[in-house]
This record gives C-alpha cells, structure tokens and sequence, in this order.
C-alpha cells in the first residue's frame, strides 16, 4: 500500500514537472517574436498619446472625444489609474481611465495641448509565472493650458506605464486566431518639472 | 542417221543433265537456304520479342513517377499504342496506363480550373484591396473630422459589414505561424485611421463573399 503510495506521488510530481516545463517552454518566446510584440507595446502608448490629444483638443466635437475615449478605455485593464499631477499641488491624484478623460476635457483652459514624446522601455516585457509578460514603458508629457485671457500653465511630467501582454485565442471566420493581447495598467507619476 | 540419233538421244542427255544439275543445285544450295531462313525467322522473332518486353517496360514505367510530364507520357504510349505490336499482353497494359494516364490527366485538368479559379480570386482581391487603400488614404488624409466620416461611410460600403473582422500581423515566424494584434472590427479599425492618421499598407490576406464584398481582412503591419 505505501509502495503503490509512493508510486503515485513520483508519478504525480513527474506529471505536474513535464507539464510545467511544457507549459514554460510553449511561453518562451524567440527575439524576433520579442521585437515584434515590444514594438507593438510601444505603438499602444503612442495611440494613448494620441488619444489624450484628441480628447484634451477643446475643438474636438463631443461626440468624437466620447468615441475616443470608449477606444482609449479598450487600451487598459479594468481597473487601471492614470496619475496626474500639478505644479501647483503636491500630491498626485490617481483616476481610473474613464474618470481621467472626463477630467481632461472637463479642464478649464480654452486651449489644451498635450504632447507624449521620448516614450521607450525602462523595464523590458519579462515574463511572469501566471504566462503574462510584464513591462514598464516610460514617457514624457507636455501639457500645456492656455485660457483665452492670456492665463497659461506649462508643465513636463514624466510618467510610468506598466505594459501587460499576453498570448490569448479567439474565433475568427470558424477559425481559431491566436493573437497577443497588450493592455495597459497604470500609469504613475515619476516626477513633474515646469 | 547419225543426226537423227543424236537428236534422239540429246533430248535424253538434256533432261538427265537438267535434273544432275538440279540435284547438284538442291545438294549445294537447297540445305543451306532453309537453315537461313529458319535463322532469320527466328531472329525476327527474339526481336519481336525483346520489342513487346521494351514496350511493357517502357508501360509499366509511365505508371511511375519517373520525371516524365503527363503530357509526355501520353505521348510516349500514343507511340507504342502506334507500334502496333498486337500482344495480348501489351494490349493489357496499354489499356491499364491509359485508364491511369485519364485518371492523371483529369486530376491535372481539376487542378488547373482550381488554379484558374484562385487566380481569379487573388486578382478580385487584390482590385478590392487598391480600393480599400484607397480609402485609407483618405480617411488618414481627411483635412475635417467629417470629411474623414464621409470617407469611413464610403469604405465601409465595400465591407460585408461594420463587423467584418480585421486581423493585423504583427509578426511570421519562419515556420510560417503568425502572431496577430488583437483583432478588431473595420468600424473600429477606419476611427483607428482617423484618429492615429496611419495605417498598414500591405494586405496579407483578403476573403470576398458571393456578392463581392469584403468578409475578412488580414493585413500585414509594416
């Protein structure tokens, strides 16, 4: 009986070893895959930038900024918050992504211009042991408000943005599409500078 | 009188010498003859022969893939066909490599029309495709959020509808397999130009539907 115990415990335990290494080396993937899936992870923070251009351009109809922001929505995970910081106050205040839009075109300026620029990895895609790649993409933003009055405010913040990708499987056309899925998370204040 | 027995007995001497001289004839030459011709008979024979065993070889050898073209091997059994050579056992394989020549020659014909018949595709797809460009074009170009409204309306009219699905490659591994963006609709996909005034310019991949309008797109990020 102890025997047939210890049998099923070795057999167990190679079982669950070759699955995992097989489940480690199915994830693994080769640089040119890499470069193609880090390429793609960097053009979704520059959609964002564009979407936060068109939201915070005041001559943007409404019902465009609504359609870009439900776009810019479908670019994070659920429950991603976006910083956002003033040089006139010390503390970072965090919004989820929806909130963060509404806030953006909600700003009290005439005019809104908002300018991502020198976005690259400060933390290469690693993978992690639930199968999802982890990354952080960092950027700069200028923002710059002016008011009809002549009032302006002009910060630079740079900021940090957690990448998420991992390989999923829909259904296309009775056919099974494996895709890799890149979503952001949140994006953090680092520091912010006139 | 002497001439007269003479002339009596010359007749005899004539035939006597005649059928001497034809004995001799036969003897010399009569045994000879016949060995000859049983020799060139026979030889008529063995390459008669060796003609109907090259000529099953040469049969055999068309059901095979020896490098020959179909159309080169009909021709080659149209020319052993015409050697006429009337054996029952060439007759045999003549019949049983020209079923098999039939049965190649219509898997050639089906796969041509099924060439053709791709071929015809690819072009419909790559005429839709330059239109589809086209539209892209102006959508990314558009001068007026409406002007690129107006332009989305037209391109999707080359859609089966706003849901066709758009796949975007991103990368092919050298096996063949492909990793795809996550998919998105042609509605989405036409505010996507709009909004990033960019899009993929090369078209992987293209499905019509009967009426001629677009029900996949896969397209191939640069």
């Amino acid at each position: 009986m102890n025997m047939s115990r210890l049998l099923f415990t070795i057999v167990l335990f190679l079982g669950l070893g070759g699955a995992l290494f097989s489940q480690e080396k199915t994830l693994e993937i080769t640089p040119e895959r890499k470069r193609a899936i880090d390429s793609l992870a960097l053009e979704k923070v520059r959609d964002l930038s564009r979407y936060i251009t068109l939201v915070g351009n005041k001559s943007t109809p409404f019902s465009e900024a609504q359609r870009v922001i439900d776009r810019a929505v479908e670019l994070f995970s659920d429950d991603a918050q976006i910083g956002v910081s003033s040089l006139n106050r010390r503390e970072i205040r965090y919004f989820t992504v929806r909130r963060y839009f509404d806030h953006l075109m909600a700003l009290n300026y005439d005019q809104v211009t908002v300018e991502w620029y020198n976005i690259q990895y400060v933390s290469d895609l690693e993978l992690q042991p639930d199968g999802r790649y982890v990354g952080v993409i960092t950027i700069f933003q200028k923002f710059t408000g002016k008011t009809n009055e002549g009032l302006k405010y002009e910060d630079t913040t740079k900021k940090d943005i957690t990448i998420y990708v991992e390989k999923k499987q829909t259904q296309i056309g009775g056919r099974l599409v494996d895709y890799w899925d890149v979503w952001l998370g949140d994006v953090r204040v680092a520091h912010t500078s006139k | 009188m002497k001439y007269r027995m003479v002339h009596f007995i010359s007749p005899f001497f004539r035939y006597k010498t005649l059928a001497v001289c034809l004995l001799l004839s036969a003897a010399i030459l009569g045994s000879p003859g016949c060995s000859g011709r049983k020799k060139a008979e026979k030889a008529a024979q063995e390459q008669r022969e060796q003609a109907v065993q090259e000529a099953i070889e040469k049969l055999k050898a068309l059901m095979t893939n020896n490098g020959m073209t179909v159309a080169e091997k009909r021709a080659e059994w149209n020319r052993i066909k015409n050697l006429n050579l009337n054996h029952p056992e060439v007759d045999q394989w003549l019949a049983k490599v020209d079923e098999y020549l039939k049965q190649e020659e219509q898997r050639m014909a089906e796969e041509k029309a099924e060439a053709d018949r791709r071929a015809a595709i690819q072009e419909r797809s790559a005429k839709a495709f330059q239109q589809v460009l086209t539209h892209f074009e102006r959508i990314a170009n558009a001068p007026t959020i409406e002007a690129a409204n107006t332009h989305i309306q037209e391109a999707l009219t080359l859609f089966a509808s706003a849901q066709v699905p758009v796949l975007i490659v991103i990368s092919t591994s050298p096996s063949g397999s492909k990793d795809y963006d996550r998919p998105t609709t042609i509605r989405k996909y036409l505010d996507y130009i709009k909004d990033q005034r960019r899009y993929e310019r090369q078209a992987e991949q293209l499905k019509l539907d009967e009426q001629g309008k677009i029900k996949e797109l896969e397209l191939l990020k640069q």
